[in-house]
């Protein structure tokens, strides 16, 4: 029993497992929107895109969200202008941009080994993270979530159905660069999480396991945030255990969740749908009969 | 244009002197052709039923509009054709065997919808063409020159040889239709399927196309299209096949062409016109505009008969009508 | 001039990573060209991160290193069909779980052994300290990658621009995707050698884009992106030697610069050519 409690007793894994709840809650309550709109591939491309100005930002001494947020939306133009210049896909197009840009970063790295450390981008460093970057931490948090509780129905409609949207005098354009700010900003916020590598799954997997577990929107939001915090401030807990591979933990333990959803999710889950085709098929019979 | 038949390889790209010789030398190459599709049921994986009991059968010679609304097994219905799908139940033979055998002798030929195919991808014309002639070259899909022979006499025959170095995203909405028929040809599939193929075609290019399927089905082709375009159906169809969920009824256009039949294919989807509940007066005469958004629209006349828009090639049945009448 | 590109090459682990390099380059691009035309840059990215708990199980079990990655990247592409087929999210959504959850599952199993396994090496390459028997892996991999895909180009290629038509006329499609997924693997496990996990996704993509954007016929496209690979891969390989910086990045950052002079201006498929062009019409 003392032993489930030792990381407990210890400061940096008790601000490490807060924060870590904070940010896994954030990125899953995004994550509902993300997995309906089909942006899955965006934030593993923003995750990546973000590491070379992490690295220009702690080279020049300014705040690390201000280098990342900058060349994410860089990556986000460049991505917007290859698709529509060329005839390449939207998928190829993001996959260029995104490893050109991370390389970038880990060229700047690898010229600066001494003053940018490049497993804390890569892997996260939420059991060092320094007090002033917890603050930028819970600024991102706050607002992301404040605006996401407010304009969370314009939000749900844009992912939904934009044609709708704009016949209804919504501006959509705005909608989508809010949506997209926030995806950067809570990429952010969980790089310090989980690294560069993992961020896309923080981004996405709560949300895959709500949409898994129910029809509606609003339940599939606050169940999303839920499954991201939870889980987060699971895994960070159990990381303690397991020499600190933090991110790992939190993400591996996403996905079992999502396993377990995939699998015996009452409605949409296999067993249920292999149960149904059953009885479906014995239906069938009888009235063939 | 009796142009040379691509589809008889090396061998059959002499150049017959008439339609009726090249006729001959079709039936002389293969056997009378014919398609039987005898009580097949269908299942989606999650159970459901795509297609119950389907039955028809088509000989060599005919073009056949396979009919339905979205959603009435057209497609699961050419998959079982093309064998790509297995029915739990009954059977699909082209000649009197089982399709895998067809489709190892080359038979079937599929033309597919437009927004199927990835327009940017880097082939030409040639190419495109090419590819059918790959399930009968060597492992390694190395040219010889009967390959090229009838590459160019599909192309000659469709009218689009002047085309062939053109990419084929370059190409009209007609034109790459010509292009995938020219690659059915090649093939030398002489049971040709075509996935709604006036979908974005203008009515010139349609009859270009229609003028073609004619043609094939003289030489002995089977040729079967799927459409949800009602109108052009009695136009260039010898036979129709009506689905939903099942063969609702086949055979000859007029016999399957009958109100009751269309109203039980498509339910409340049509909309229905009387003229006698209608403000349409007696000295309107015999003449109205009928405008609609699909290009040709289906017009029955009295007693459910089907009318044709130009009784030139039909005296016989306007004859017929009178005669009744009288 | 001289000096730059000689120097380096009197040096054997620099003459032996231009060779890795350009065969790895090489098996790349060729499998580029379908990637990209299939669709599958996703794909490719999410296998290239799955292979790391192979990589990390096959180090303990003693089993060699290309079997472990080739069993989990394997998994990845065949757990993602299932899930893809059996519920009700959408496929890259499904793709990004299962890649996330392998990967992150190599991290946690990695931080829990004492190994030698160096974590860097797997993540950003390390082809300059290539060592012997890897080299040879990696040959052997490309050698066979280059001959299955120059046997079966045509039908690779109908298969990604008709599956339909490619069944009727008797090809076996599944067998053919499946061929090209265990290249794709095959590749992405010799790949890690030079430039890492990460920027795998970037031979097996940006190759083909390049090709892609100057010629309209399959066989050329091929031919472009291999020599575009090649190329920028040696001349990688020499900067990041010049410059003391990371090779992957700096083979990745060549292509890239290829890339974008490529999509300025090529002469059809160019940005600033058909502007030109419209504005002389």
């Amino acid at each position: 029993m003392d032993t489930l409690l030792v990381p407990f007793h210890y400061d940096y894994m008790l601000r490490a497992i807060l924060v870590s709840a904070l940010i896994g809650g954030v990125c899953g309550l995004l994550s509902a929107f993300i997995t309906l709109k089909g942006w899955s591939l965006m934030g593993d491309a923003l995750s990546h895109a973000v590491v070379p100005g992490v690295a220009i930002a702690y080279l020049i001494g300014l705040p690390f969200a201000l280098g990342a947020f900058v060349t994410g939306l860089l990556a986000a133009v460049a991505i917007a202008w290859v698709k529509t210049g060329s005839r390449i896909r939207e998928d190829a197009s993001i996959g260029i941009v995104f490893t050109s840009f991370f390389a970038l970063g880990l060229l700047l790295i690898s010229l600066n080994p001494a003053r940018v450390n490049l497993n804390s981008i890569i892997f996260g460093n939420i059991l060092g993270i320094s007090v002033p970057d917890i603050k930028q931490l819970v600024v991102i948090s706050v607002v992301t979530v404040a605006v996401t509780v407010l304009k969370w129905r314009d939000l749900m409609l844009f992912c939904f159905d934009p044609g709708q949207a704009r016949t209804l005098g919504i501006r959509t354009g705005l909608l989508h660069g809010l949506l997209f700010t926030l995806l950067a900003a809570t990429t952010v916020a969980a790089l310090q999480t989980v690294g560069a590598l993992l961020v896309v799954a923080m981004l996405i997997t709560p949300g895959a396991t709500a949409y898994l577990l129910t029809d509606r929107f609003g339940v599939m939001l606050w169940l999303s945030s839920a499954l991201g915090a939870v889980t987060a401030l699971a895994g960070a807990y159990a990381s303690y255990f397991l020499n600190g591979a933090t991110g790992g933990c939190i993400v591996t333990l996403q996905t079992l969740v999502f396993v377990v959803a995939f699998l015996f999710a009452p409605k949409h889950g296999v067993l249920a749908a292999s149960r149904k085709a059953k009885r479906l098929a014995r239906m069938e019979g009888e009235t063939a009969l | 244009m009796p142009g040379p038949l691509a589809d008889r390889g090396a061998s059959g790209i002499g150049h017959p002197h008439s339609a009726a010789e090249a006729a001959q030398a079709a039936a002389r190459d293969f056997p009378p052709l014919s398609l039987k599709v005898d009580r097949i049921s269908v299942m989606y994986p999650n159970g459901q039923r795509a297609l119950n009991d389907a039955s028809f059968s088509l000989s060599a010679g005919t073009v056949c509009g396979l009919v339905g609304a979205n959603g009435s097994g057209k497609s699961t219905l050419f998959k079982s054709v093309m064998g790509f799908v297995n029915p739990v139940s009954g059977t699909v033979r082209i000649n009197g065997r089982p399709v895998r055998e067809a489709l190892k002798q080359q038979l079937v030929a599929y033309v597919p919808q437009a927004e199927e195919v990835d327009w940017q991808f880097p082939v030409n014309v040639t190419d495109v063409v090419m590819m059918g002639r790959y399930g009968a070259m060597n492992f390694l899909r190395i040219s010889r020159a009967a390959d090229h022979a009838a590459v160019e006499a599909s192309l000659r025959r469709v009218g689009m040889w002047d085309f062939r170095g053109r990419q084929i995203g370059e190409l009209s909405g007609g034109q790459k239709k010509r292009v995938f028929l020219a690659r059915a040809l090649a093939q030398g599939g002489r049971v040709i399927l075509l996935d709604e193929p006036f979908t974005g075609v203008d009515v010139q290019t349609e009859e270009a196309i229609i003028t073609l399927l004619r043609q094939l089905a003289d030489d002995g082709c089977i040729i079967l299209v799927s459409t949800h375009n009602l109108g052009s159906v009695p136009e260039f169809c010898d036979r129709a096949v009506l689905l939903n969920k099942t063969v609702l009824a086949s055979g000859p256009v007029e016999e399957v062409f009958t109100e009751p039949n269309l109203t039980k294919a498509f339910g409340g989807v049509l909309r229905q016109f009387h003229f006698e509940h209608s403000t349409i007066q007696n000295h309107d005469g015999r003449q109205v505009r009928v405008l609609t958004d699909d290009e040709r629209p289906l017009v029955f006349g009295k007693d459910g008969h089907l009318e044709y828009k130009d009784r030139t090639g039909r005296e016989d049945l306007v004859k017929i009508r009178s005669e009744e009448q009288d | 001039m001289n000096n730059w590109l000689l120097e380096p090459l009197q040096f054997p682990f620099m003459r032996d990573a231009m060779i890795a390099g350009a065969v790895v380059a090489a098996m790349c691009a060729m499998l580029s060209c379908f990637v990209i035309l299939k669709g599958w840059s996703l794909m490719g990215d999410a296998i290239s991160h799955a292979v790391l708990p192979g990589i990390v199980l096959a180090y303990l079990t003693g089993i060699p290193l290309a079997a472990g990655a080739f069993a989990s990247g394997f998994t990845c592409a065949l757990a993602t069909g299932y899930i893809r087929n059996n519920s009700r999210v959408k496929e890259d959504t499904v793709l990004g779980v299962v890649f996330t959850g392998l990967f992150a599952i190599g991290l946690v199993l990695h931080s829990r052994t004492e190994s030698e396994l160096h974590l860097d090496h797997i993540l950003y390459g390390n082809i300059l300290g290539i060592p012997p028997e890897i080299f040879w892996q990696v040959m052997g991999a490309g050698a066979l990658v280059v001959t299955a895909v120059l046997i079966w180009r045509r039908d690779l290629m109908l298969a990604a621009f008709d599956p339909s038509h490619a069944r009727v006329l008797g090809l076996p499609v599944r067998v053919l995707d499946y061929g090209l997924l265990s290249l794709l693997v095959l590749a992405v496990v010799a790949a890690l050698q030079a430039v890492g996990i990460v920027l795998v996704i970037a031979m097996l993509i940006t190759p083909g884009c390049i090709a892609y954007l100057w010629t309209d016929r399959f066989d050329r496209m091929m031919l472009i992106a291999v020599t575009a690979a090649v190329l920028s891969t040696l001349t990688g390989i020499l900067v990041s030697y010049h410059i003391d910086g990371s090779t992957g990045a700096c083979i990745v950052l060549v292509q890239a610069a290829v890339f974008t002079l490529s999509f300025l201006f090529a002469p059809k498929h160019g940005v600033l050519l058909r502007r030109l062009g419209r504005a002389a019409h």
